[in-house]
């Protein structure tokens, strides 16, 4: 029985683990820290560079009036004017971005009475790439992986070792 | 001490709290080597403590039910861990909680920000979650001998409470329910909780108030299980899930702005 509800819960896990992309939200607030606007970037939240991402912004009020403008910029001060959709709340924008690297997302809102800028750093570090981009070390992650590796083994051996006395204590 | 220490080895739960443990610290390294994004390393460590949290919640939830219906003898030794599922359950959650709000968001002043469903599916949240602690701190030996087993079983079925809110939740703001097999697999669950659970409160409640014959009390079960498997199925229409709507966004729009 045990193995058939070990079976079932894996199996429960595999489905989750293996849908292809997620969604996500990057809470982004605007230069003023007035308004705040919900960011998804398909795919992933993690765009490849050479192929197209496509961009949201939940601004979270009615953009029926208001002009819309997103700008992106590449590490070198490049910046690209990128087209943008609305649909209520939601502006909608596709991008390619070029190669990899740290590109300054800028989606600026402006109605009759108020402009409101929003500012977003966004990685790039997968597809295309002219460089390597500096790839920030963790020695403590690396060294934390491997203790709970060595851990979970030895914590492996002591259960099997016991696994009689567990058995036989771990009941009402 | 040496005796305290023998028992430890000897308690299946120690097992589970321990790798618990190993595997949240696994997982933070893990995906902090990588993934060298920060928003996106803070994304995916909630998402996957958040992915933890429920399965352990529900395994904890499931394993009573389980054993009314095919006989507590036969998972005696699960009935046992439960209690250490549970809290399991309750660290993965507090990481899931912990990393979203200082990590994602960037703190508590970030919240006013957020769209009015998410500060609702978040309030949603909190309730399960302290539901969760409140089961937690309460889940010693000492506390239910204090209690008397009864009392604690009583105050330990708010979890179910918990349950409905923390499902809400995760359909308000969760990420992956915005696909149709992920979907699939939380409603066979939830039925399948559901059958279970109904399966033991309608034989209970006619052995103790309604005392129907079998056919009456199979009509009963079945009608009810229908009904609450329509009430999940349901969930949708009642309650919006924010990704929906950018996937039918996507899906609607084909040709948007370019480059």
């Amino acid at each position: 029985m045990k193995k058939i509800i070990i079976g079932i819960l894996m199996v429960a896990c595999g489905v989750l683990i293996s849908s292809q992309s997620t969604f996500a939200h990057v809470l982004v607030t605007d230069e003023t820290k007035t308004k705040g606007a919900i960011l998804h970037i398909i795919p992933d939240d993690d765009p490849v560079a050479g192929e197209e991402a496509t961009l949201y912004f939940d601004t979270q009020e009615q953009l029926s009036d208001a002009k819309v403008e997103l700008t992106i910029e590449n590490a070198f001060g490049d910046a690209t004017k990128v087209e943008t959709s609305k649909d209520g709340s939601l502006v909608t924008a596709k991008y390619t971005f070029p190669v990899q690297g740290v590109y300054s997302v800028a989606f600026t809102l402006v109605s009759d009475d108020a402009r409101y800028v929003f500012n977003q750093s966004q990685r790039v570090s997968r597809g295309l790439s002219t460089s390597t981009l500096t790839q920030p070390s963790y020695a403590w992650a690396e060294v934390l992986l491997l203790a709970s590796g060595i851990c979970f083994a030895v914590l492996i051996i002591i259960a099997t070792n016991r696994r009689k006395d567990i058995a036989k204590h771990s009941t009402f | 001490m040496q005796i305290m220490i023998q028992n430890l080895l000897n308690n299946s739960r120690f097992y589970i709290l321990a790798a618990s443990f190993l595997l949240s610290v696994a997982v933070i390294s893990f995906f902090r080597l990588q993934i060298p994004s920060d928003q996106l390393y803070f994304i995916r460590t909630e998402q996957v403590f958040g992915l933890l949290g429920v399965l352990f919640w529900y395994t904890a939830l499931v394993i009573s039910p389980i054993g009314y219906v095919i006989g507590k003898h036969r998972i005696k030794k699960l009935e046992f861990a439960r209690r250490a599922i549970g809290v399991s359950a309750f660290y993965f959650v507090l990481l899931h909680g912990s990393i979203a709000l200082w990590g994602q968001l960037g703190g508590l002043s970030e919240l006013q920000y957020l769209p009015t469903l998410f500060k609702w599916s978040l309030l949603g949240g909190t309730i399960a979650f302290s539901i969760l602690l409140f089961m937690t701190l309460t889940s010693f030996d000492k506390v239910v001998a204090f209690m008397t087993y009864r009392k604690w079983k009583w105050l330990h079925r708010l979890v179910y409470v918990g349950g409905v809110l923390a499902v809400l939740h995760i359909w308000t703001v969760g990420t992956h329910l915005a696909y149709t097999n992920v979907q699939i697999a939380a409603f066979v669950a939830l039925v399948t909780l559901s059958g279970l659970e109904l399966y033991r409160t309608t034989k209970l409640l006619n052995e103790k108030y309604f005392h129907l014959d079998k056919t009456e009390i199979v009509t009963l079960y079945v009608t009810s299980w229908v009904l609450v498997s329509a009430l999940i199925l349901l969930t949708p229409t009642f309650v919006q899930n924010y990704h929906s709507r950018h996937n039918d966004h996507s899906n609607t729009t084909s040709g948007g702005g370019h480059q």
